[in-house]
């Protein structure tokens, strides 16, 4: 046979070095691969997550049984909102289901007067009760107005007259209060006397 | 032949390589998404750990709540219903329980609040039929001030409600109870208690009543609660019924039909209320 030239050795490039390397590598290579695999599953089995636990807040927990809290905190709630939907009253009592969707959307008349009784009540003083209301209308529409004066003696009818406003604005019921006429009409005594007229639009229930 | 027999060496070596080498890869794989889901887990053991405080308070608050309802349905949910039959949505004219009601207001309001309001007159127009519920017009003259009017219509708008738990917003309600399982679990069930309490029973000794309810409760957390309902409805039934509450319940005065004010005009003492009165 004849030896191979340097041309036909550069020709067939690194064929003859390489090929027989990796072939040559090829078992042990194989064996690591394997054992490494192997190693890898074993790895993945014996250190699992849910064997260490983690620290929550102040407590140190495995999530495992985090995860079984969890599960038996969300069965009681399904179980507890299953309850209350049985113990639901439209069929067990008709007649209160009835009055309370009567009731409902009522406009709160009553609660409203005790309330601008209220605002009126805490202008009162040991000597005086300087706001009075004679007109009181609640109309078929839901508005309530009320006519009346403020009386003064020292003259700041108007100034009180503008804190009752603001007062019967803060009524949780009114959803709005008029402005009404800013009057001042003074008397003979000094004092001053402010007529008015506003009106209260009443929000539902 | 041996070169054949080299090459076939060859081609097993090579082979041996490549699958050694896939099964690294793979191994390596493995590990990643191993280290991966240790990371994941972890996540999920903080967010549930986050989330379960908030989750078991909403159970004990449900568990409460369910417990006070089942409570209620067994033992009072009946006689409610019967009041409510022969009262506040009556089959039969509910007219003559609205007069004596009436009356029996007015003359609380006046033994005992300081001015004085009478029943000068009460009529009633032909009931209305809409949907199985009969709608009265009732025309009734109140005598008084702004003051005892006032208070006497104010408890005219309380007709209907026969618990506490039914002049206070559900949504306040459950505003109230989380608040009461926040700062004093073992009061929820006072906190039930209470809303189910007869509402002229809670009227006739208001302090009383809600003493036994804050009972147990830290001193500094009873302010805010109970500001919080004595502003969803409770001072107006405070105010309203002040004066008359222990004469209406000497006189059994209540439930009363329900009533809904539809308008009233004032004439110096005189008050022209139009109401009308349910029944069925």
């Amino acid at each position: 046979m004849q030896p191979k030239t340097a041309s036909e050795y550069a020709g067939a490039s690194v064929d003859p070095v390489l090929v027989p390397a990796l072939s040559r590598l090829g078992p042990p290579v194989l064996i690591f691969g394997a054992v490494f695999l192997a190693l890898s599953f074993g790895l993945t089995m014996l250190v699992s997550p849910d064997r260490f636990p983690v620290r929550v807040g102040d407590r140190v927990v495995r999530l495992s049984d985090l995860e079984a809290e969890e599960k038996a905190l969300k069965v009681q709630q399904a179980d507890l909102l299953k309850t209350r939907e049985n113990l639901k009253t439209e069929e067990k009592a008709p007649i209160l289901h009835q009055v309370s969707v009567l009731a409902a959307g009522v406009v709160p008349v009553g609660r409203t007067l005790l309330l601008v009784d209220r605002v009126r009540a805490s202008f009162k003083n040991a000597s005086t009760d300087p706001i009075s209301l004679p007109r009181v209308e609640l109309t078929s529409d839901g508005t309530l107005v009320l006519g009346g004066e403020v009386r003064d003696l020292g003259g700041r009818s108007v100034q009180l007259l503008s804190s009752f406003i603001d007062g019967l604005r803060g009524v949780p019921t009114v959803s709005s209060v008029s402005e009404p006429e800013y009057l001042s009409v003074e008397q003979p005594d000094g004092s001053s006397v402010s007529p008015f007229t506003v009106t209260l639009t009443l929000s539902h229930d | 032949m041996t070169e054949f027999l080299t090459r076939h060496r060859q081609s097993r070596g090579l082979l041996a390589f490549a699958l050694g080498t896939l099964l690294t890869v793979a191994a390596c794989g493995v590990l990643v998404s191993h280290s991966r889901l240790f990371s994941q887990k972890r996540d999920t053991a903080v967010m549930i750990g986050t989330t379960l405080p908030e989750l078991k308070s909403s159970v004990a608050l449900l568990a409460a709540n369910v417990e006070a309802e089942q409570l209620f349905t067994e033992n009072a949910l009946r006689s409610r219903e019967e009041l409510a039959d022969a009262y506040v949505l009556p089959a039969s004219s509910p007219g003559p329980r609205l007069a004596d009601t009436a009356s029996d207001i007015a003359r609380a309001l006046t033994d005992h609040a300081k001015s004085r309001v009478s029943v000068t007159r009460l009529t009633f127009d032909a009931a209305v039929d809409k949907s199985g519920v009969k709608a009265t017009p009732a025309h009734l003259t109140l005598t008084g001030n702004f003051q005892a009017v006032s208070r006497f219509l104010g408890i005219l708008g309380f007709s209907g409600d026969m618990m506490v738990k039914d002049v206070i917003p559900p949504d306040v309600q459950a505003d109230v109870l989380a608040r009461v399982e926040r700062v004093s679990p073992a009061s929820l069930k006072a906190a039930e208690d209470f809303l189910y309490l007869d509402l002229l029973s809670y009227a006739a000794e208001p302090d009383a009543r809600e003493s036994r309810f804050f009972k147990d409760m830290p001193a500094d957390a009873i302010g805010d609660i109970h500001a919080t309902m004595l502003a969803s409805g409770l001072a107006d039934v405070r105010t309203a019924f002040e004066y008359a509450a222990a004469s209406m319940k000497d006189a059994k005065a209540w439930p009363m039909p329900l009533t809904r004010i539809d308008g009233f005009r004032r004439d110096g003492d005189v008050w022209t209320i139009d109401l009308t009165v349910f029944g069925r």
